[in-house]
C-alpha cells in the first residue's frame, strides 16, 4: 500500500520524517549491559536506530525487551551496575557516551528531556511544583527567578492546569494522576528541548485522561517542531500517536517502518503476535486471541540464532543457528528468516 | 432470557464515612456506589467499565459481601445475601470467588503455591485428606497451565502471568459458580494478557462459570463480555449487549470513553474523532446535582443540572440514563 505521508492532514506529525533527512539522533550498535550474580545481562544488544528531525517514533516490546534501557542510555541515567559498553549515540555532532557528567547534566533537561511513567517517583515531593519548573529554566535558560516564575505560570496554563497561580505553590501529592503527568510535561517542555523521550507516559492513567495527555504531548511537540521517542507496550498508542514504529525483542530491533506499514502489514512473527494479542474492533466477542506462547528470554543466557525462535511458531533449524539481520521489505525492515517478500508492493 | 438470573443486584448502595475533620462539621460521606442494579445470567459475562473512582471495584466487593452494603439487595442463586450474618454467609462464599489485579499482592510470599491453592479447600472442608487436597491442587495447576512439578515453589519464583494463573487456580479450587474478576490482566504484558484471557474463556466454557469482569481497558472488556455496564460516579449510565454498546453508544459519557480507545488499526485511529472531555471526574463526596455527568457533558442542557435521569430501556435490552438519549 502506498502511503503518501506528506499529504495526511489528519496526522499532523507525519511531515518532518523525510527518508533523506539528517537524523537528529543516531544510535549505532549500542550495547548496554548489567553485571549481576547470574552473569552479564545484555539489556541492549547491538541496537542501531536513527531518529529524524520532527518525527515521533514509537519504541515497542514487552517488559524487559530493552526499551527503557535504550532511553536511559541516551540520557546517561543507567542505574549503578549498568553501562553502555559499546556503540555510539550521536546527538548534534556529539557522542553522548563520551560526554562528561557535567556535559550530560547540561544536555539532560535542556536539549533532551524525558517524561516518565510514574510522576510521583520522578518529581521531588518536598519542593513546590512551581519551584521545580522554574529551577530547570533558571539553570538551562539562564533566566532570573522572576522571569522563570512568569514562564512557569504560562507553561502550567498551557499544559491545562486550572488556576495555575493558585497551584504554583502546591506540592505534587496535591495533584491527581493526570495533573501530575501534566506537571511533568510542563517541566519536560520548559527548556524547549529538541528531543523528548517519553517512557510509558500514560500507562498509569484512565483512558479519557490518557487521550488528553497524548493529544497534549502531540500538540506541544508539533508547536515546537520537536522530535520524540515514545516508549510504550501498547500498539494502540503507536497507531494513534506515532509516525514510525520500532519493535524491540531481547535488546535488539526486529522490525522498523512507517506505522501504517508495520501495523497493517507486520512481517516479523513477534510483531504479528503483539498485534494479535490486543483485541481489535473487528474481532467478534468470544474469539480466541492470537497469543505468543512462553516468556521473553533470560537476558543473561540468550538462545543462539534468532532470539525469538523458542516462542516462534515458524522456527526451523536455520532460525535456531543463525541470527537474521534487518532486511528491507517494502517501506519497512524486519529481521526474520521466514519473511516472504510477498506482501511488498 | 426468561430464565432466572444467577445474580440479581438491586439499588445497591455503599457509602463510606470519612474521618471527621472538625467537630463542628458532620463527617464527609463518600458515595462510592449509589444505587446500582443489574442481572447476570449463568455462564455469561457482564463487563463493568468506568474510570478510577467510579465505584466498580466497590460494587464487586459489596456483591461478594467482602464489604457490607449500606442498602439494597444482592440475590445470588435465589438467596438474599445482604441480610445474612457472617456465619450464615460462610457456606455460600465458596460459590463466589474473586481474582485480583495484582497477583503479587494477593499471594502470601511465605506460603508455597501448593499451600496457597489448597487453602480454600481446607477452609471450606472440601478435601477429606492432605493427599486428596494435593491431588486436587495438581489437577488445578495443570488446568490453568502451570507445571504441577512446581507445587512447592514460592510466589516470587514465578512471573506475573504465572502468578495470575496461581490466583485463578486458587479461586477455582472451591468450584465456584460466580467469579468477580477485578482488573485481572491490567498489570500484565499484552502477550501474557492474551494468554490469560484465552484461559479465562476456556474455563468459563468448561465449568459454566459466570463472570463479573471489572476493567478499564475497553478493548479487553469488549472481547470477553456478553453485556457491558458503564459506570460513572457510583451509577450505571448505560447497559447493553457488548457489540451494540460499541456500535451505537447512546450516553455521551460512553461515547467519549469509546472515542478514546486506542485501537491498533492506524486507519481507525485517524478516522475516529476523539471526544475530549473537559476536566476530571467530580468528587464522590459531593456529587453534582441532576445528572452527575453534566459538568463534563458536551451536550448538557438546563434540565440536566436539576433532574437526575433514570436508567431506562430505550431500545430492547439497551438501557441508558440520559435525558437526551
Amino acid at each position: 500500500m502506498g502511503t503518501d505521508r506528506g499529504s495526511q492532514p489528519e496526522s499532523p506529525l507525519t511531515d518532518g520524517a523525510e527518508p533523506d533527512a539528517k537524523p537528529l539522533l543516531r544510535i549505532q550498535a549500542l550495547h548496554t549491559q548489567f553485571e549481576t550474580k547470574q552473569g552479564t545481562v545484555r539489556a541492549v544488544d547491538g541496537l542501531s536506530l536513527d531518529l529524524y528531525e520532527g518525527e515521533v517514533l514509537g519504541l515497542v516490546g514487552e517488559s524487559g525487551c530493552g526499551k527503557t534501557m535504550t532511553a536511559l542510555s541516551i540520557m546517561g541515567l543507567l542505574p549503578g551496575n549498568g553501562q553502555a559498553v559499546a556503540g555510539e549515540i550521536n546527538f548534534e555532532g556529539k557522542n553522548l557516551l563520551q560526554c562528561s557528567s557535567e556535559e550530560m547534566k547540561k544536555i539532560r533537561g535542556g536539549k533532551i528531556a524525558m517524561v516518565f511513567q510514574e510522576p510521583m517517583t520522578a518529581l521531588t515531593p518536598t519542593m513546590t511544583i512551581g519551584r521545580q519548573i522554574s529551577e530547570a529554566m533558571e539553570i538551562h535558560l539562564d533566566l532570573s527567578r522572576e522571569e522563570a516564575r512568569e514562564r512557569a505560570l504560562e507553561l502550567l496554563e498551557h499544559v491545562g492546569i486550572p488556576s495555575p497561580r493558585a497551584r504554583f505553590d502546591n506540592y505534587i501529592h496535591q495533584f491527581s494522576g493526570g495533573m501530575r503527568q501534566r506537571v511533568m510535561i510542563a517541566i519536560a517542555f520548559s527548556c524547549q528541548p529538541r528531543l523528548l523521550l517519553a517512557d510509558e507516559p500514560t500507562t498509569a492513567l484512565d483512558v479519557t485522561v490518557q487521550a488528553q495527555i497524548l493529544d497534549l504531548i502531540k500538540q506541544l511537540a508539533q508547536e515546537a517542531g520537536m522530535t520524540a521517542l515514545f516508549i510504550t507496550h501498547d500498539m494502540g498508542i503507536v497507531a494513534g500517536s506515532c509516525d514510525r514504529v520500532a519493535v524491540m525483542y531481547a535488546g535488539r530491533m526486529v522490525e522498523i517502518g512507517p506505522v501504517d506499514d508495520v501495523l497493517l502489514n507486520p512481517r516479523h512473527p513477534y510483531t504479528q503476535g503483539l498485534l494479535g494479542s490486543v483485541p481489535s474492533l473487528d474481532s467478534r466477542p468470544g474469539d480466541r486471541l492470537f497469543s505468543i506462547s512462553g516468556l521473553p528470554p533470560d537476558l543473561a543466557s540468550l538462545p543462539t540464532g534468532c532470539k525469538f525462535w523458542p516462542r516462534c511458531p515458524l522456527a526451523d533449524d536455520r532460525c535456531r543457528e543463525e541470527e537474521p539481520m534487518l532486511e528491507q521489505y517494502g517501506e519497512s525492515q524486519a529481521a526474520c528468516w521466514k519473511v516472504m517478500p510477498l506482501h511488498t508492493n | 432470557m426468561d430464565e432466572q438470573p444467577l445474580l440479581s443486584v438491586r439499588d445497591l448502595v455503599k457509602h463510606f464515612r470519612m474521618p471527621r475533620r472538625s467537630i463542628l462539621r458532620p463527617a464527609d460521606v463518600v458515595r462510592a456506589v449509589d444505587g446500582v442494579s443489574f442481572d447476570i445470567w449463568r455462564g455469561k459475562t457482564l463487563g463493568l467499565v468506568g474510570e478510577s473512582g467510579c465505584g466498580k471495584t466497590t460494587t464487586g466487593r459489596t456483591i461478594l459481601q467482602l464489604m457490607r452494603a449500606t442498602s439494597g439487595s444482592v440475590q445470588f442463586g435465589g438467596t438474599e445475601l445482604c441480610q445474612l450474618s457472617d456465619k450464615e454467609l460462610r457456606p455460600i462464599r465458596s460459590g463466589m470467588q474473586i481474582i485480583f489485579q495484582d497477583p503479587y499482592a494477593s499471594l502470601d510470599p511465605r506460603m508455597t503455591i501448593g499451600k496457597a491453592i489448597a487453602e480454600p479447600l481446607m477452609i471450606h472442608k472440601l478435601s477429606q485428606s492432605r493427599d486428596e487436597a494435593r491431588e486436587r491442587v495438581q489437577e488445578l495447576m495443570e488446568r490453568v497451565g502451570l507445571n504441577p512439578y512446581f507445587i512447592n515453589r514460592y510466589p516470587h519464583e514465578f512471573s506475573g502471568g504465572q502468578r495470575q494463573r496461581i490466583g485463578i487456580a486458587r479461586a477455582l479450587a472451591v468450584d465456584p459458580d460466580f467469579v468477580v474478576l477485578d482488573e485481572p490482566v491490567s498489570s500484565l504484558d499484552v502477550s501474557i494478557q492474551a494468554q490469560i484471557l484465552n484461559l479465562l474463556q476456556d474455563l468459563q466454557d468448561e465449568m459454566e462459570l459466570t463472570y463479573l469482569f471489572i476493567a478499564h481497558d475497553l478493548r479487553v472488556v469488549r472481547h470477553i463480555s456478553d453485556r457491558i455496564a458503564v459506570m460513572y460516579l457510583g451509577l450505571i449510565v448505560e447497559l447493553a449487549q457488548g457489540v451494540e454498546i460499541y456500535d451505537a453508544p447512546l450516553h455521551p459519557y460512553t461515547q467519549a470513553l469509546l472515542s478514546a480507545v486506542p485501537w491498533t488499526d492506524p486507519r481507525l485511529a485517524r478516522k475516529h474523532q476523539r471526544i475530549i472531555l473537559e476536566g476530571e471526574v467530580s468528587s464522590a463526596v459531593d456529587p453534582p446535582s441532576g445528572c452527575r455527568f453534566h459538568p463534563r457533558c458536551p451536550i448538557a442542557e438546563e434540565r440536566c443540572q436539576v433532574e437526575s435521569p433514570e436508567l431506562r430501556e430505550v431500545q430492547p435490552e439497551h438501557w441508558v440514563a440520559c435525558h437526551l438519549a
